[in-house]
C-alpha cells in the first residue's frame, strides 16, 4: 500500500520558494494508469526547472506511461528550503503525479546528466527515505537505475545503483520493465533478479563487477565475478531513430523551467570529431529526422502546448542536410503568429550565421560561437574544423546582419596549450573588434559588445583525451595571466572561471568505484547542488577527500599511457579504442579528422561494429 | 497591417482554485497565453522586436490564494462569438485555472487594475489554541489604530486603513478553532491592502496581546529545527486560507458592480 504525503507536502507549499515546483497538476502531464500495477519514477537530480526540461527523461516517460500496465511519474530534488522542512517533517519524497511516496515503487530511474550532480542524487534518494547502497536494499525497495549522458563512467556512481542503461534507453527501457516484471512476478531473489536483468543489452549491474587483482589487469580495472554477465557493457543505439515520435514532452510547466519551449530533437549525433567532446562520441551515428518529419512535430507541437518558441535541439543544429528549406518552411508557417524559434547554438561559417539570421527576423539579440581554442594550431590539434577564415567571415556577417553583441567561447588547459596559443585568443579578440567595427554604422559602434568566455578544459572518458591528465591549478593561473594581458584594452570582455569545481568534474569523470565513499561523505557533510554556483562547496570536497586519503588534485592531473586500465574500459562506448589512440595522435601531430558525414568513413568503428548506420534526410554539402 | 486596426476587445472572467493557488502572478499570466494560443482565438500582437500577445490581467493575488474571480483583457483581431470563444477557452484551460464567463467590451474602456479596484475575500483561519475574543480584540486594535506597519523587502511600509477599507472587516466563528474574515478592500495608488498583510499584523498583534498564548504546531517544529517560518501569520494560525470572492468597479456614486 503506497503513502499518499501530498497533504502533508501543501502545508508546506506556502514557506517556500516556488511552490509551484511541487504541485504536477501541468497541462499535458499524463493521467496515470489506475490499473497499472508497476509503477516508475523518472528522476532528474536537480531542482525542477532544470528537469524538467530534459528531453531525454521527457522520452522515457512517454515510453514507459505508453506501455500496458505500467505508470511512469516524474521526480525533482527538491530545492533546499522544501528539502529542509521535508526532513523536519518527516515526509519522504514522492512522485508527481500521484503524491505517493517514492519509496513505494517499483522503479526510480535517475538521470545522472553531468558529473557535479552526485551529491543530489544521494540528497534525493535520502530524501526518499530509500537506502542510498545498492548493498543495503532489498527486495523490499524499488530497483534503483541509472542512465544519461555521464554514466559512460558509471564507476564512481555504481555503488548506489542497482543497475545502469548505457545509451540511448528508447528500446532498452521497455526490454528492462519487461524483464524486471517478470522476476518480480516469478518471484526471484535480488540477486537472481539482477542477474536476469544484467542480460538485457546495454545494462550494467556493478555488484556483479569487481576490480581485478593488479597483475590481471590490462586495460580494464574491472571484470565480471558472476558468470554470464557481459565482460562488455556495449552503449545501446536506438534502430530507426527517425520512426520515433520528434515530440518527446507535451507537458506545459507553470514554472519557468531552463528551456521554456517547444523542443523538438532534429538529428541525433555529431561526427565533426572535436577530441575533447564525449557528445561528439557517444552519439554516434547522425541520424536526421527529414524536414517533412520536423516541420508537422514543430506545428504540432505549438498547438498541443501553446507555447511562443520551439527549439530545434541536436549536437549541431545547422549541420542537419535540410536545414535551410526547414527553417524557410518554418518561418513561412509561423508569420504573424509572434512564435520565435531558436536554435541552440550556430556553426562557426557563413551558413551558420545565414541559419542564425533566417530565425532571429527584426530581434537580435546576442549570437553565440565557439572557436574552443584562439590559434589554428591548436584549433587543428583539437580537431575543431574551422579555419582562421571562417572565423572572420560569421563576425563579418553577424555584424553586417545587424547582429552588435557576439560572445566567443574558449577552453583553455588543452592538450598541447602554448602561451602563444593563449595570446592568440587575444589577438581572435582584437580582429573581431575590428570585424565589428568596420562592419557597423559609426553610430551604431558603442552598442558593440564582445564577450570571450573561457572555461577550464576537463578530459573526459571515451574520448581521444581520456589519457590526458587536467593542467594543474597553479599553471592553469598563470595561464589566465598571459590570456588577461593579451586581451585587446578596448572593447572585448573577458569572463573566466578559474573554480575549483572543473577539477572535481575531472575527478568524477575519469574517476574510479573508490570515489562513492567520497560522494557519501561530502553529501553527508552538507554538500548538494553542487552545480549551482552559489551552493557548490568545493572546500567541503577538497577538505573531505584530504580527511578520506583522496589526492582530488593528483587524480584530476593524472596522466594516462594507452596501455595502463582505466576504470571505465568495461563499458563499451561502441567507439574503437584503436580509433581513441589514433586520434590522439593525429592530436599530437595537429592532424585533422573529416566529418564522415561529409567526408569519407573514418573507421571510428561504431556503424561497422552495429547494424547502426548514419542515415541523412539529404546530401550534406560542403561548402 | 492586421495588428493595427482596433480589433475587439474580450473580457474573461476565470477561477483559480484548489492546487493552483500555488502559481505566481507571472506564472499564471504565461499559462492563460498558453491557453488561448491552444484554443487559437485571433489574438493581436504587439508591434516592435519581439511581438507579444496584447492581453491585460486584474491585480495579481497574494501567493496561496484562491480566487472565483479573476480576469483578463485579450484584444482579438477578429470577431468569435461570445459562446464559442469561452468555450474554446474552457476546452484548452486546466480546471483549477478555469474561465468562468467572457463578454466583449468598448475597447478603449479603462484597463483592469484601474477598474477593478474593489475586492472582497473571504479568509478561513485556523488556530485551535485561540478564542474568538483573542483574534476579535487583536483585530479592533488594528482598526482603532487605523494603520497598518510593515515590512517590505526590508524596508518598513505604512498603510492607512480606513481608505482602504470599503467596509469593517467581520469576523465569523464557524467551529471551534476555526473562523472566517470577511474583507472588502478597495485598491488605491499609493497602495493597496493586501489580505496577507493584514492577518500578518493580525498574528503578530495576537502575540503581542496574548503572550502566553501556544504557537501553532508546525511553528513549534520548525522554531526546535532552527527553520524558518517565512510569514508571522504561520507561527499563530494553523493555517490560512485566502479566497477572492468578487472585484468590483466602484462607480462615483459609491455603487459598485462586478467585472462582467
Amino acid at each position: 500500500m503506497s503513502t499518499n504525503v501530498f497533504s502533508q507536502v501543501e502545508t508546506l507549499l506556502e514557506l517556500v520558494e516556488r511552490p509551484s515546483r511541487y504541485i504536477n497538476h501541468e497541462w499535458g502531464a499524463s493521467a496515470l494508469d489506475p490499473n497499472a500495477d508497476y509503477r516508475a519514477c523518472m528522476m532528474y537530480p536537480d531542482t525542477y526547472e532544470v528537469g524538467q526540461a530534459n528531453q531525454g527523461l521527457a522520452i522515457l516517460y512517454s515510453i514507459l506511461n505508453a506501455q500496458e500496465g505500467v505508470s511512469c511519474e516524474r521526480a525533482y530534488t527538491p530545492w533546499i528550503d522544501m528539502a529542509d522542512c521535508m526532513r523536519a517533517l518527516d515526509i519522504p519524497l514522492y512522485g508527481l503525479e500521484s503524491g505517493d511516496a517514492l519509496k513505494d515503487f517499483d522503479l526510480i530511474g535517475i538521470q545522472y546528466p553531468h558529473e557535479m550532480a552526485v551529491t543530489n542524487i544521494l540528497e534525493s534518494l535520502d530524501l526518499a527515505q530509500i537506502p542510498l547502497f545498492s548493498k543495503e536494499r532489498s527486495l523490499d525497495d524499488p530497483l534503483i537505475i541509472a542512465g544519461g549522458p555521464s554514466v559512460l563512467n558509471p564507476e564512481p556512481i555504481a555503488d548506489f545503483f542497482d543497475c545502469v542503461l548505457i545509451g540511448e534507453s528508447e528500446e532498452q527501457i521497455i526490454k528492462f520493465v519487461d524483464a524486471h516484471r517478470k522476476a518480480l512476478a516469478e518471484g526471484l531473489s535480488r540477486e537472481d533478479m539482477l542477474f536476469a536483468l544484467s542480460q538485457v543489452p546495454g545494462v550494467y549491474v556493478p555488484q556483479f563487477y569487481a576490480e581485478l587483482p593488479k597483475e590481471e589487469q590490462s586495460r580494464a580495472i574491472y571484470a565480471p565475478i558472476k558468470e554470464g554477465v557481459p565482460e562488455k557493457v556495449k552503449r545501446q543505439i536506438v534502430t530507426g531513430f527517425k520512426n520515433t515520435d520528434p515530440l518527446a514532452s507535451h507537458i506545459v510547466p507553470y514554472a519557468a523551467t531552463v528551456h521554456d519551449r517547444v523542443a523538438i530533437e532534429i538529428l541525433r549525433g555529431c561526427s565533426r570529431g572535436c577530441r575533447f567532446c564525449q557528445a561528439g562520441m557517444a552519439y554516434r551515428p547522425v541520424r536526421e529526422r527529414t524536414a517533412d518529419q520536423i516541420v508537422s512535430a514543430v506545428l504540432e507541437g505549438l498547438k498541443k502546448t501553446g507555447y511562443d518558441e520551439v527549439s530545434l535541439t541536436s549536437l549541431s543544429t545547422t549541420d542537419h542536410s535540410q536545414i535551410e528549406e526547414i527553417l524557410t518552411r518554418l518561418n513561412k508557417r509561423l508569420a504573424i503568429t509572434g512564435v520565435r524559434i531558436s536554435l541552440p547554438s550556430q556553426r562557426m561559417d557563413s551558413f551558420g550565421v545565414e541559419m542564425a539570421a533566417l530565425v532571429s527576423g527584426s530581434k537580435k539579440g546576442g549570437l553565440t560561437f565557439a572557436p574552443e581554442a584562439g590559434s589554428q594550431r591548436l584549433r587543428n590539434v583539437i580537431n575543431k574544423n574551422i579555419t582562421e577564415e571562417d572565423i572572420e567571415k560569421s563576425i563579418e556577417g553577424a555584424f553586417k546582419a545587424g547582429w552588435r553583441r557576439i560572445k566567443l567561447y574558449f577552453m583553455i588547459g588543452l592538450p598541447s596549450e602554448t602561451d602563444d596559443d593563449l595570446r592568440a585568443i587575444g589577438e581572435l579578440a582584437q580582429r573581431a573588434y575590428e570585424i565589428a567595427r568596420d562592419n557597423c554604422e559609426p553610430s551604431q559602434r558603442s552598442a558593440i559588445q564582445i564577450t570571450c568566455s573561457a572555461a577550464i578544459f576537463v578530459p573526459k572518458s571515451h574520448t581521444p583525451y581520456q589519457w590526458f591528465g587536467q593542467v594543474h591549478p597553479d599553471e592553469i593561473k598563470r595561464r589566465i595571466e598571459v590570456l588577461k594581458e593579451s586581451m585587446p584594452q578596448k572593447g572585448v570582455r573577458l569572463n573566466y572561471h578559474a573554480s575549483d569545481t572543473s577539477y572535481l568534474e575531472a575527478v568524477l569523470a575519469r574517476g574510479d568505484r573508490s570515489l562513492a565513499q567520497l560522494i557519501y561523505e561530502v553529501w553527508k557533510r552538507g554538500a548538494r547542488f553542487d552545480a549551482w554556483t552559489e551552493q557548490a562547496q568545493e572546500k567541503l570536497w577538497f577538505e573531505t577527500a584530504e580527511e578520506l586519503g583522496f589526492n582530488l588534485l593528483e587524480l584530476a592531473c593524472k596522466s594516462y599511457g594507452y596501455k595502463d586500465p582505466l576504470p571505465w574500459a568495461h563499458i563499451d562506448s561502441l567507439v574503437l579504442n584503436n580509433y581513441l589512440e589514433m586520434e590522439d595522435l593525429r592530436s599530437k601531430m595537429s592532424q585533422i579528422t573529416e566529418d564522415c558525414t561529409f567526408g569519407l568513413c573514418t573507421y571510428c568503428g561504431v556503424c561497422t561494429r552495429t547494424n547502426a548506420d548514419i542515415d541523412l534526410a539529404g546530401d550534406r554539402l560542403v561548402e | 497591417m492586421l495588428n493595427n486596426q482596433i480589433g475587439f476587445k474580450l473580457r474573461v472572467r476565470y477561477q483559480k482554485i484548489s492546487r493552483l493557488r500555488y502559481l505566481s502572478h507571472l506564472e499564471v499570466l504565461r499559462a492563460i497565453e498558453r491557453s488561448i494560443r491552444r484554443a487559437e482565438l485571433p489574438f493581436a500582437l504587439t508591434q516592435g522586436f519581439s511581438p507579444h500577445m496584447k492581453i491585460a490581467y486584474s491585480a495579481a493575488l497574494p501567493l496561496g490564494a484562491e480566487s472565483l474571480d479573476e480576469y483578463f483583457d485579450v484584444n482579438l483581431t477578429d470577431f468569435v462569438d461570445t459562446k464559442e470563444a469561452l468555450k474554446r477557452l474552457q476546452d484548452n484551460s486546466p480546471e483549477n485555472l478555469y474561465p468562468l464567463d467572457a463578454k466583449y467590451i468598448d475597447p478603449k474602456s479603462d484597463s483592469l487594475t484601474k477598474a477593478l479596484t474593489i475586492s472582497e475575500y473571504e479568509i478561513s483561519l485556523s488556530s485551535p489554541q485561540l478564542s474568538p475574543e483573542h483574534i476579535q480584540l487583536a483585530l479592533d486594535e488594528i482598526l482603532n489604530r487605523n494603520y497598518i506597519e510593515f515590512d517590505k523587502k526590508g524596508k518598513i511600509k505604512k498603510l492607512e486603513l480606513q481608505t482602504r477599507l470599503y467596509k469593517k472587516p467581520q469576523l465569523t466563528t464557524i467551529d471551534t478553532g476555526k473562523y472566517q474574515l470577511n474583507l472588502i478592500t478597495r485598491a488605491l495608488d499609493s497602495g493597496s491592502l493586501r489580505p496577507d498583510i493584514l492577518i500578518d499584523a493580525l498574528a503578530r498583534e495576537i502575540e503581542i496581546a496574548a503572550p502566553d498564548v501556544e504557537l501553532c504546531t508546525r511553528a513549534i517544529k520548525f522554531k526546535d529545527l532552527g527553520l524558518d517560518l517565512r510569514f508571522d501569520r504561520f507561527r499563530v494560525f494553523e493555517s490560512v486560507l485566502i479566497k477572492r470572492t468578487a472585484q468590483y468597479i466602484e462607480e462615483v456614486t459609491g455603487e459598485i458592480k462586478r467585472g462582467i
